[in-house]
């Protein structure tokens, strides 16, 4: 008979099983149940009326942009991990000259929104661009074409690939340098050393950076229109809008979730089941020395931030100047701040509101047959496309008659795609208050909701906050759900740049993108710190 | 602080106060008063399959009894149990007289009038020192609570545990001995009429622990868990014996030592040499003496204490393969010649006073100081 471990279930580390109040579980399914409803309705759509989706795929060539979908969601990710991988171990590892700022630098285009990234790529090296206009001198009227494949998926990459980095500096500074000393003491020399020590350790890292990037470029819209490469976003978007196609725009939405799922799958099903959190042994951090490769490498990375951060600032910035100039920059911009930061603030409060329930199931009421089912549920925005979601929520709500764009509306598709966010912070916030804290009240006399406010609420409240911060960043960089859910006059910073970018109005476009960059950047800079703390 | 069941000077039939001074293992001066905790085949199931707890156990008014039991065998559930943290499934629990679990009934923790001293203290990280101490204050509610002034209390209760120069600070700047003495004043400040203790003791150090045993001595009604058999055995009024989710035995510190009820009891709560005999011709036998067996058993676990043994000319041979020497008192582990009367099996400890001297890997004949524990199957 297991008797010793009668109080295994009620140690103070653990929740005693308890079932969680109706109210809590009540919120937490009606949470679950909204971010099912697009995916859901999507299926339902195709499923009832298959014949109908199948000739929308049939009557235009849907393998070859599935195919370019897929191959440039794979490139970008292939050039962010080539981005991604050295620079995490430069920074990390080596004694690269300035590393902290570099480290610090490198991170910062996440908060540069891809949209921003391609308009700044095609007014200054698109035809008629910035570049060209300064070779025009020289008799230079055309540069080769940036419009295309490689277009987007590198200006893609350089905006995502900080998730990569951010994944796997960690990683890399947890392994154990030991391993590798070993190695080489055997006789392998280095390149050995990295493919059969350094880098089956980092493939988990490796494996949930990729997956973020391959995510974000099959999601993302602004910059692949821009980019001109159609993509599955882009022929959705255009379906939608201008052919008022709304069983063929599903039908693509729903292959597009189905390219996101199948991502997931395969990040999950390669991950491999290996815990590979090596004990870090004693001994200072190993900085390998980066040698004769010093002044190299420092070129290479000042190479790779000049085109990542100084040149959108540069070109902005020109931008911005003649702007000014011509007396454009301010026109109508004010309503847009204003737009953007009430989305921005109602997503952030909505979102870490209905993460609340969900977190709570997940933290002490994991033994609950539905806490686990809902959690998977509430993660469904991290891989669904903006696009998709909103797509069909729009489909939904004109239905309905009532919502479709209505302010309501647009904030739910927010708390759907960004829940997952602030679901992961506030979960592991909620987990570093141990039971025994709020027991510990109520034994001084404090009744269950007034033990949570007292104690969990100001022990959590800092991590609760930086997830609704996330949101906050997220919200407002956000822009397919925007434009299609948006009510009519509603114009945020990230709407107002992809218009007048789309229509080359580049002057008009600066100052709002310079804005939306440094909005982004604050809460990355606000959780920065409260991570520092923790 | 006051005596939970202070009396009135006005009220007549009462014996003299000057009788009712806490008395170590005399718990019986509070006769009358409802037992300050009364469970009743008190059931707590898991669904993980693990185990059952079934608590029977009754603590008197006044006094400090230890809940002793190895690690796993559900003092802490016990202890969770009174609490009202965790919901019992059967059975009955009364505090004072008072039902507050049973059939139907729950009565929540906030509503015990329970102060609780956790293993981990749960100190609350955002509030300083004396803002945790004062926290059962603020809120009211709980059962047996005077009035009077938060800030005076708060500072009663600090400077009682030694803690008055550190009202001002954060809990994380405490030391673990600070930080546990800040657990115990928290819970003591509301003056609760029953003190619940999880393994207070067990990250202290032995002078800390000491002075704590003093604070708590001269407190309210507590029940304390240990798993640590000295602790219970020295600060404790009485002692209840856990094991495998039930109480085996309750009795004062020596009853339980000298009469263990149990081989568990025997085992655990102090040292004990353990022959596993059947029973021959109606006796046992062991290397110090053989014993005639009751009617009807066929086997006998005959437990010596190592100080139950001594230096005997003419005793059982052997020879001292280990000595360890601890100042008060030394143990050597003797084997026992082959051919001993009973076989012989294993190494036998012997603990001696410290002036006996004695040679490491010498040969040694033992002899009985007192009766050995018989425990008959």
């Amino acid at each position: 008979m297991a008797v010793s471990t009668i109080a295994a279930g009620v140690r103070s580390g653990a929740w005693p099983h308890r079932w969680p109040s109706p109210a809590i579980v009540a919120a937490a399914v009606a949470v679950a149940a909204l971010c099912a409803l697009p995916p859901a309705h999507l299926v339902w759509r195709a499923a009832l009326d298959p014949a109908a989706a199948w000739s929308t795929l049939s009557a235009s060539p849907i393998a070859p942009l599935a195919a370019r979908t897929i191959a440039y969601a794979a490139a970008t990710t292939a050039i962010a991990g080539a981005i991604a991988l050295p620079l995490a171990w430069i920074t990390t590892r080596s004694d690269l000259p300035l590393r902290r700022l570099v480290t610090v630098l490198a991170a910062l285009p996440l908060a540069i929104p891809s949209y921003v990234a391609a308009l700044v790529a095609v007014s200054a090296a698109g035809p008629r661009g910035l570049l060209q206009q300064a070779l025009e001198p020289w008799g230079v009227e055309r540069l080769p074409s940036i419009y295309g494949f490689w277009g987007a998926a590198v200006v893609v990459a350089l905006v995502s690939y900080p998730l990569m980095l951010l994944t796997l500096r960690p990683a890399i500074a947890a392994l154990d340098p030991r391993l590798e000393e070993l190695s080489r003491g055997f006789g392998y020399g280095r390149w050995t050393t990295l493919r059969r020590v350094v880098l089956p350790q980092l493939r988990p890292a490796l494996l949930s950076g990729a997956l973020l990037v391959a995510l974000y470029a099959l999601a993302d819209f602004g910059a692949v229109s821009l980019m001109r490469f159609d993509s599955l976003t882009r022929a959705v978007f255009v379906r939608y809008t201008s052919g008022f196609d709304v069983t063929g725009a599903s039908t693509l939405a729903l292959l597009l979730m189905v390219l996101a799922l199948a991502v997931v799958v395969l990040e999950i099903a390669t991950r491999g089941t290996r815990l590979h959190h090596a004990a870090r042994g004693g001994g200072a951090p190993a900085t390998a020395s980066l040698g004769r490769w010093r002044w190299p490498a420092l070129a290479g990375v000042t190479l790779l931030l000049a085109a990542a951060l100084a040149l959108p600032a540069a070109v902005l910035g020109y931008w911005l100047a003649r702007g000014l100039a011509g007396g454009e920059a301010f026109s109508g911009l004010p309503g847009a701040v204003g737009d953007t930061l009430l989305a921005g603030t109602l997503a952030a409060l909505v979102t870490a509101a209905a993460a609340l329930p969900v977190a709570l199931l997940a933290t002490r009421h994991r033994r609950f047959p539905l806490s686990r089912p809902i959690e998977v549920v509430s993660y469904a925005g991290y891989a669904l496309p903006g696009l998709t979601v909103a797509l069909s929520l729009a489909v939904i709500a004109v239905r309905m008659g009532a919502l479709y764009q209505s302010l309501l509306l647009l904030i739910a598709a927010y708390g759907l795609l960004f829940l997952p966010q602030a679901v992961g912070t506030t979960r592991v916030a909620l987990i570093t208050v141990r039971p025994s804290m709020e027991e510990a009240s109520r034994s001084l006399g404090r009744r269950p909701w007034r033990a949570f406010a007292e104690v969990t609420l100001p022990l959590a409240g800092r991590g609760v906050a930086a997830g609704a911060a996330l949101v906050f960043l997220t919200t407002v960089k956000e822009l397919p759900a925007t434009l299609l859910l948006a009510p009519t006059g509603f114009e945020t910073l990230a709407t107002r740049v992809w218009s007048a970018s789309s229509e080359a109005f580049f002057a008009r476009a600066a100052l709002p993108a310079l804005l939306l960059i440094a909005l982004s950047t604050l809460p990355l800079a606000a959780t920065g710190l409260w991570r520092r703390d923790a | 602080m006051p005596d939970p069941l202070a009396v009135d000077p006005g009220a007549p039939a009462l014996p003299d106060p000057a009788e009712m001074r806490p008395e170590p293992g005399r718990p019986e001066r509070l006769n009358g008063a409802p037992p300050a905790v009364e469970a009743r085949a008190l059931r707590r199931t898991f669904a993980t399959g693990a185990g059952v707890l079934d608590l029977s156990l009754e603590v008197r008014a006044g006094e400090l009894m230890t809940l002793l039991g190895p690690s796993g065998c559900g003092k802490t559930t016990a202890l969770r149990l009174v609490a009202g943290f965790e919901r019992a499934s059967a059975g009955e629990l009364s505090l004072w007289g008072e039902r507050v679990a049973g059939a139907g009934l729950h009565l929540a923790p906030e509503r015990r009038g329970v102060g609780m001293v956790f293993q981990d203290y749960a100190l609350f990280p955002h509030l300083t020192v004396e803002q945790n101490v004062a926290y059962g204050l603020a809120g009211g509610g709980l059962l047996g609570r005077r009035g009077g002034d938060r800030a005076g209390r708060a500072a009663e209760v600090l400077a009682l545990t030694g803690l008055a120069a550190a009202g001002g600070r954060g809990v994380h700047e405490l030391s673990g001995g600070e930080q546990q003495r800040v657990a115990l004043a928290r819970a003591l400040a509301p003056r609760p009429r029953l003190l619940l203790l999880d393994e207070p003791f067990s990250s202290l150090d032995p002078a800390l622990r000491g002075e704590m045993r003093a604070e708590l001595r001269a407190g309210a009604t507590a029940l304390l868990v240990t798993h640590d058999q000295e602790e219970a055995l020295s600060i404790a009024d009485r002692v209840a014996f856990m094991w495998r989710g039930s109480i085996e035995q309750v009795g004062t510190p020596d009853d339980v030592y000298s009469r263990p009820a149990t081989l568990a009891a025997a085992r655990f709560i102090g040292d004990a040499n353990i022959y596993d005999r059947r029973v021959e011709r109606g006796r046992v036998a062991t290397p110090f003496g053989e014993y005639a067996a009751p009617a009807g058993r066929s086997r006998c676990y005959v437990v010596f204490r190592p100080e139950d043994l001594q230096v005997q000319a003419g005793g059982t041979p052997g020879r001292v393969v280990e000595r360890e020497y601890y100042g008060h008192d030394q143990v050597l582990h003797v084997e026992l010649e082959p051919g001993s009367p009973g076989g012989a099996n294993g190494l036998v400890r012997v603990r001696l006073g410290p002036h006996e001297r004695i040679t490491a890997t010498g040969p040694i004949a033992l002899g009985l100081r007192r009766d050995p524990l018989l425990f008959w199957e």
